[in-house]
């Protein structure tokens, strides 16, 4: 251990760099020829029969363009280099390959989730007939000189990250409204649903015209512009993010029973429009209120075997579905606020959950309400029963413990309807309100005696629907 | 039976790893050696210490008949240089396309399948089996040329070359079997990866619609990541376009080309950067930056080319630091308070050697604060513990 840390500061005090050579000064040893190849069979570096010819063909400015190894004479595989300037390795698909010292080493590398890399050496190659490395030598040596390859490498890629950025930056500024004289702003809408309603999605582009008759589109529309930079964008009763608009599900937000949407340009005040999308409530709605499923039962455990052998515990009882939603609906009939037909406006209210959801549906469209129980959870099996040791006086073996009760299912949701005169239609209202399936037994344990099976669990109830008509109270 | 146990046992172990595999292999070239044989043996040679195999059986593709081992293998307590490999295409007016190897006389017939598909498609004769090893594991044979095969286990390194000509195991080393291999293997796969857009575009709506974007939802279920590769059966209705802080989030990226043409040395790996206002945080260079952050697991695209796995961003067990980060920065500065929304930008970019590659997918949604939700202030609370 001394010896190790000793070493390790020497290291240390020196630096890696003091001898660091890059992959264009190492390669230079490796002319273009035949090499001797150690194949890696487990871990032991075995000689292969034939030489394999590797290519090193230089740029100018003693650049390496690429190194090609004929594998066994027969394969080409073209490996380049990782950083042109100053490479650490060179590249064919995910096999990198390194020039050391006295030897290059032909390897896959691999990062795991944890961020631990592995280093998978294939093949050693060396100076015809020079002797092989070994293995954990060739892993240390690549460890080492990744080290030193990254650090030294660093100002480049440094270098190389704030071109990069810069370059991003120059494109996102000859593609944004800023600085640039604006004349006309347009919204085109490129994913408009034909039945369009609360939780739809509309999803649109900009164009911006400038003094020169130039445009420069969205990147929803093919163009560069981005969104965030060059326009502050509105919708109220919606949420918004990147030319995409969720219609939000509450009816009184679009009291004009319309989407309105704001484009003001960050860069040029003076531009700013107002988009208008009308709609026309004939989406399909949802909305869900389905009980949870129980959870399964444990299983018991075996019993230990002794003298006497114990019995297997138990299994657990699945937990019951819960009951499904009950919604109290209240239906009224009104006019488009543009086109004039008729709408319904749906109030529901969610006992559960203390909430209340304002709708407006065409009588075309569709309202799901899921208020399904829930299902039960499975009884758990019950332990098996030890076995008595042979030394037992008498052997034999315990029962198995019981089976688990299977839960019950969760009641369906009751729902009430109200509606304001017999003259609505509740088709458009699609209930889905079964009880849940009741929990399956869990089986007994085997053991001298078989445990009993534990019992299934009762479904639930189905829920109900009733529908009145009445005095309908919807201020909205 | 017990025979063919042992049998399958070694033929497992020959193969299983590159330790049991050309370790054991070693050992019985030189055992073969020692007794006056040689490694690749001679027509003379096949009679071997085990009884070979024969075989009457011919076929359209001259595959049928005996082989000799690059290696000699043991099996049954004997070294068995020879096997028989036996193709049918056709039975009782079936199409079977079915290869048995046998490895002695007598011996169970180890049935392995052609690949149509690749045959068709690639011109490349690869047929998939399994041996009971005890476990069964598979394996696969590949013909490289007029009665030279090759076998290799599918998810590992050992591997041998047979030929029916033993003089041509001088120019079909195991190595150069390898070689071809993999420079088939190779072929196919870029093969497959070339059509493999058009089909995600044909199959999925969720891909369709967002190439090169990163998309968000409130749960990871809302994803169908979990099933394999490239797949995004995901219904693109749930996704979102604005997060309430404390509520569940999730994100997945879909891209234009395929990972490994974007980088094909990154292992797959991804890395995001987390833009807000005036602030960037790049998830790798956070994770490196002290023990509170070292945690955070590397993003990967998993087995998939074209799309990201899920990743989560906020859920019931645990947070994202680099989101978390993005917006705490904006808190601190005042940019983003109470009730307020602000644009989150995430971009993906391939990632390997420690530095953000080509892009490959980007996204925005809507952040608004909600700091009087249990969840946000108890989560902030500890990752305010851990940065300030």
């Amino acid at each position: 251990m001394q010896k190790y840390i000793f070493f390790l500061l020497i290291f240390i005090v020196t630096g890696a760099n003091a001898q660091y050579k890059s992959q264009l000064d190492l390669i230079s040893k490796y002319p273009s020829g035949s090499y001797t190849v150690y194949r890696n069979s487990g871990g032991k570096l075995e000689k292969v029969a034939k030489t394999w010819p590797i290519t090193v063909n230089m740029g100018s400015g003693g650049i390496v363009e690429t190194v090609v190894i004929k594998r066994s004479g027969v394969v080409d595989e073209e490996f380049k280099p990782d950083l042109k300037e100053q490479p650490g390795y060179f590249a064919y698909g995910d096999t990198k390959l390194m020039f050391l010292e006295n030897y290059a080493v032909y390897y896959k590398q691999s990062v795991s989730y944890d961020g631990a890399t592995k280093y998978d050496i294939l093949y050693e190659f060396v100076q015809e007939n020079a002797g092989s490395r070994g293995e954990k030598e060739v892993e240390k040596d690549i460890i080492a000189y990744r080290a030193a390859t990254l650090a030294n490498q660093s100002g480049t890629r440094v270098t190389m990250a704030k071109n990069k950025e810069a370059n991003e930056a120059k494109e996102k500024l000859e593609n944004s409204t800023k600085g640039k004289s604006v004349k006309a702003t347009k919204f085109v809408g490129t994913d408009i649903p034909k039945d369009l309603g609360l939780m739809s999605k509309i999803k649109f582009g900009v164009i911006a015209t400038l003094a020169d008759g130039k445009e420069l589109k969205t990147k929803s529309l093919g163009g560069k512009t981005d969104f965030d930079d060059s326009y502050s964008i509105s919708v109220p009763g919606c949420t918004y993010a990147d030319g995409v608009i969720d219609v939000g599900s509450d009816a009184t937000s679009f009291p004009n029973d319309e989407v309105v949407i704001t484009i003001k340009d960050r860069n040029n005040p003076s531009q700013v429009i107002t988009e208008k999308i009308t709609l026309n409530y004939n989406n399909a709605i949802a909305l869900k209120g389905a009980g949870e499923s129980g959870s399964s039962g444990f299983s018991g455990s075996s019993g230990n075997s002794g003298c006497p052998p114990q019995s297997g515990k138990g299994g657990s009882a699945g937990g019951a579905g819960q009951s499904g939603c009950d919604f109290n609906i209240k239906i009224k009939e009104t006019k488009h606020k543009i086109t004039g037909t008729t709408l319904y406006l749906v109030e529901i209210y969610q006992s559960k959950v203390n909430k209340t959801m304002r709708f407006k549906c065409a009588p075309d469209a569709k309202l799901e309400l899921i208020a399904f129980g829930g299902g039960a959870g499975d009884g758990g099996g019950g332990g098996t029963g030890g076995n008595s040791l042979s030394s037992c006086e008498g052997g034999g073996r315990a029962g198995g413990g019981s089976g688990g009760n299977g839960g019950n299912g969760g009641n369906g949701g009751n729902l009430t309807i109200t509606k304001a005169s017999a003259s609505i239609s509740t088709s458009f209202i699609s209930i889905k309100n079964n009880g849940g399936q009741g929990g399956r037994a869990g089986k007994g344990g085997n053991g001298g005696v078989s445990g009993s099976s534990g019992s299934q669990g009762s479904a639930g109830r189905d829920g109900t629907t009733v529908t009145n008509t009445g005095t309908v109270s919807i201020n909205w | 039976m017990k025979k063919v146990l042992i049998a399958l046992t070694i033929v497992g172990s020959l193969l299983s790893t590159n330790a049991s595999a050309q370790g054991v292999l070693g050992k019985l070239k030189d055992k073969v050696k020692s007794s006056g044989g040689s490694g690749g043996g001679s027509a003379s040679d096949k009679s071997s210490d085990g009884d070979a195999a024969t075989t009457s059986v011919t076929d359209e593709y001259g595959i049928s008949g005996v082989y000799t081992f690059s290696t000699p293998m043991q099996y049954g307590g004997k070294v068995q240089k020879t096997a028989v490999i036996e193709f049918v295409k056709e039975e009782n007016d079936v199409i079977v396309n079915r290869l048995t190897l046998t490895l002695k006389k007598g011996g169970d017939k180890e049935k392995f399948k052609l690949d149509e598909k690749l045959m068709s498609k690639s011109k490349v004769m690869l047929f998939k089996g399994g041996i009971y090893t005890p476990n069964y594991t598979e394996f696969e044979i590949m013909k490289l040329d007029n009665g030279v095969m090759f076998l290799t286990k599918s998810s590992d390194k050992g591997y041998v070359v047979l030929a029916k000509n033993p003089e041509d195991l001088k120019n079909w080393d195991e190595e150069t079997g390898k070689a071809k291999y993999d420079a088939e293997m190779g072929k196919v796969n870029s093969e497959a990866t070339a059509g493999l857009r058009k089909k995600l575009e044909e199959k999925y709506k969720a891909y369709k619609e967002n190439v090169g974007k990163i998309v968000f939802a409130p749960t990871m279920n809302s994803f169908q990541h979990m099933y394999g590769a490239d797949i995004a059966g995901e219904d693109p209705s749930n996704f979102i376009t604005e997060w309430v802080t404390g509520s569940g989030l999730a994100m997945r990226g879909y891209f234009d080309k395929s990972f490994s043409t974007t980088c094909s040395n990154c292992d797959k790996k991804l890395n995001f950067v987390f833009e807000m206002g005036k602030h960037k945080v790049d998830w790798m260079q956070l994770r490196s930056s002290g023990s509170a952050f070292s945690k955070m697991f590397v993003p990967s695209t998993g087995s998939s080319e074209y799309m990201t796995n899920g990743v989560w961003l906020w859920d019931n067990m645990d947070f994202n630091r680099a989101l978390t980060m993005a917006i705490h920065k904006n808190i601190v500065d005042g940019a983003l308070k109470d009730g307020g929304k602000m644009t989150l930008k995430v971009t993906a970019y391939a990632y390997g050697d420690k530095t953000n590659g080509a892009k490959v997918a980007e996204g925005s949604i809507s952040i608004k604060l909600n700091s009087g939700s249990a969840d946000w202030t108890k989560r902030y609370g500890w990752f305010k513990d851990d940065v300030e």
